[in-house]
């Protein structure tokens, strides 16, 4: 069994579970969330096991190297660091990761799969790729673009009353959201300057992957400044999450549209 | 939550107008309220300089600057986004092809750095101070400053073709800088895996301070070499060929290894300029461009190594276009014997003074950036309801 078979079956898992989700918004049976719960965590650890076989199975290939280097082992890892995240906030709230986030995680998976644009071959690393920062680079960006994608995810239904009356739970939860996406997006852009200044001679060159990181920074640099000056998740503030959204959209695709020194991701 | 107070005060002055008076007779003399007054303007001023608005504002706009500069690529300046040439002049302030140098980003990023110090300055007056924003804020400064002295580092790229000694590094803005002591390549190597993907590019460069050697260093990607103050990466790799030629007139004949640009004694009183060297012109396999100068003047001469096959196959061409078989023009006979490929490595050169200073800066960023999530008292201050704009927000809540 291949690692791409593995997300298949994963692709699979979620998509039952968004449909149970339906089925059980319309029946109103409460019996089924134990369920829906437990395919999420056998979805997340199938997942999981299909990441560490692809990456095994580059070893056997005889040129190992950690499964984030091309666009398809980069979507594989977002949707599983997006499901890591959903079962993270499960506690505090179901309807949200089920409905929202489990779904975009199926949709990623299922254009990386089948998508005929996308090539899904392990290929050895090219040499600009061959750094031990790799790994802790890629890891860190696409946490950070969950945690924020989550968060502005949050801000969207909090806006809509979508959430339980508890405020300052729920704004304690797009404040940790945004907080840690924060963190994880820094590190990646300070791990990506280390790797630039270590393989092309600069930190920061205004390539449009790197330029559009940091617009992306300093847009929820603004949800955050915003946040502290309103006091709470107001209308701007939400709308500023919005924008982050969309430009994290464009730094992971609309990038490649441009032209740059990061056209493999 | 009295612990750590990091809302903005609330603020509900406008920056001027507030203060408008009856139109007084000037006087020349400043009166001591005079004083007051402008002193109260001023503090209001910066005040409002150093408000979180003006932040949020800054941010925007730099923001739009960015995204005009990855959609028009940068430093071409005689090419739209489509590739057409452009014949229209747009002054560099207002060129939208060098949006990163410009005078409105280093103005931003300026009017950035006066809010946060306005912006650091007045939360240091508070009785709680947050150290950890303080530092924060303070790291970014140490980056922005860094990025700056960056500039009057050095920023070049030199190409060595195996075996031959550079001295010289080619500017971004296209000018040359000697750097001191000359680098030659003694060999450059490129691996493949066995699906033909490249592996890895490894230069082997010597250094050399007047001729003599004085260090050897191996290049490749991601794993650069310090020299002299620069720091030296491999950055790209083209090929290039020399040609074997002969030449024969009558009984005498003579070789040549030539190069782009070099110059040749075909025979007496004809000099031959080497223009071009080709792999494969016009799938009619190796040539080399001449450009030919005799008594009757000068004529740019083709010569390919296939030239037996080629009158074979179309015997009427070379008729019409001499210039493609030369034996027709001269007396003496040039052949093209062979080709060799040369690698020409491609090398970055830096040398950048600002770099400990901006690394310094973004490890206090992120170190501060992690005190300041940990601490349960400033998320505590954040979350609480207390917020200053709350009550301004909450008419336009939807609830």
């Amino acid at each position: 069994m291949s690692s791409q078979n593995i997300i298949g079956a994963v692709i699979f898992i979620y998509v039952v579970t968004i449909a149970i989700v339906m089925i059980k918004l319309l029946m109103k049976k409460e019996l089924l969330s134990r369920f829906i719960v437990y395919a999420i965590m056998g979805g997340f650890v199938l997942h999981t096991a299909g990441i560490f076989l692809r990456w095994y199975e580059s070893y056997s290939l005889g040129f190992g190297h950690v499964p984030l280097s091309n666009l398809y082992e980069s979507l594989v890892f977002f949707s599983w660091s997006l499901v890591f995240i959903a079962i993270m906030i499960l506690k505090w709230n179901f309807r949200i990761p089920v409905l929202s986030i489990i779904p975009v995680s199926a949709i990623m998976l299922a254009y990386a799969s089948f998508s005929p644009g996308i090539d899904r071959q392990i290929q050895p690393l090219i040499p600009a790729l061959k750094s031990n920062l790799l790994s802790i680079h890629v890891i860190t960006c696409f946490f950070g673009y969950a945690f924020f994608t989550v968060g502005s995810v949050w801000a969207f239904f909090m806006r809509r009353n979508c959430l339980s009356d508890d405020r300052p739970k729920r704004e304690q939860i797009f404040y940790r959201c945004i907080m840690l996406g924060y963190i994880f997006f820094t590190l990646g852009i300070l791990t990506g300057s280390i790797w630039g200044q270590v393989a092309w001679g600069r930190y920061w060159g205004w390539d449009p992957k790197e330029t559009w990181a940091l617009i992306t920074w300093l847009i929820y640099a603004a949800v955050i400044h915003e946040r502290i000056r309103g006091g709470r998740v107001t209308q701007t503030v939400s709308v500023y999450s919005y924008f982050g959204l969309a430009s994290i959209l464009f730094t992971y695709f609309g990038v490649n549209y441009l032209s740059g020194l990061h056209s493999y991701f | 939550m009295e612990s750590i107070h990091i809302h903005e005060p609330p603020f509900h002055q406008p920056p001027f107008g507030g203060f408008r008076e009856p139109r007084r007779k000037r006087n020349p003399e400043f009166t001591k309220e005079d004083i007051l007054v402008v002193k109260e303007k001023v503090n209001t001023f910066l005040k409002w300089l150093s408000s979180i608005k003006i932040t949020v504002i800054l941010i925007f706009y730099i923001v739009i600057l960015c995204i005009i500069g990855t959609i028009f690529p940068q430093g071409s300046v005689n090419s739209d986004i489509l590739g057409h040439s452009r014949n229209i002049h747009i002054p560099d302030l207002l060129s939208p092809y060098k949006i990163f140098n410009s005078i409105w980003l280093i103005a931003a990023g300026l009017c950035l750095c006066l809010n946060m110090i306005l912006c650091m300055r007045r939360k240091l007056k508070l009785k709680k101070r947050n150290i950890q924003i303080l530092l924060m804020h303070g790291g970014l400064l140490f980056i922005m400053a860094g990025y700056a002295l960056g500039s009057l580092g050095t920023d070049g790229f030199m190409q060595i073709p195996e075996g031959e000694k550079v001295s010289e590094v080619l500017l971004k803005d296209g000018s040359m800088k000697h750097l001191g002591f000359s680098i030659r390549c003694d060999s450059f190597t490129v691996e493949h895996y066995d699906n033909g993907t490249p592996k890895e590019y490894t230069s082997n460069i010597s250094f050399l301070d007047n001729d003599l050697f004085s260090g050897q260093r191996q290049l490749r990607v991601n794993h650069p070499a310090h020299y002299s103050g620069f720091t030296f990466y491999q950055q790209s790799y083209s090929q290039s060929f020399s040609a074997k030629i002969s030449v024969a007139s009558g009984e005498r004949k003579k070789e040549f290894k030539v190069k782009p640009g070099d110059i040749i004694q075909l025979s007496p009183g004809v000099q031959a300029t080497v223009l071009k060297i080709w792999d494969n012109l016009m799938n009619a396999g190796p040539a080399v461009k001449f450009s030919v100068n005799d008594n009757s003047g000068e004529k740019v001469i083709w010569v390919f190594k296939n030239i037996k096959e080629m009158r074979g196959n179309i015997p009427e061409f070379f008729g019409r276009m001499p210039h493609f078989d030369p034996s027709r023009l001269y007396s003496f006979i040039v052949v093209l014997e062979g080709l060799e490929t040369v690698h020409i490595t491609g090398i970055g050169v830096r040398q950048d003074p600002g770099i400990y200073l901006a690394g310094a800066g973004g490890f206090l960023f992120f170190i501060s950036l992690l005190f300041l999530f940990s601490d349960p008292l400033v998320g505590r201050a954040i979350l609480s309801k207390s917020g200053g704009k709350d009550r301004h927000w909450s008419k336009k809540e939807v609830s």
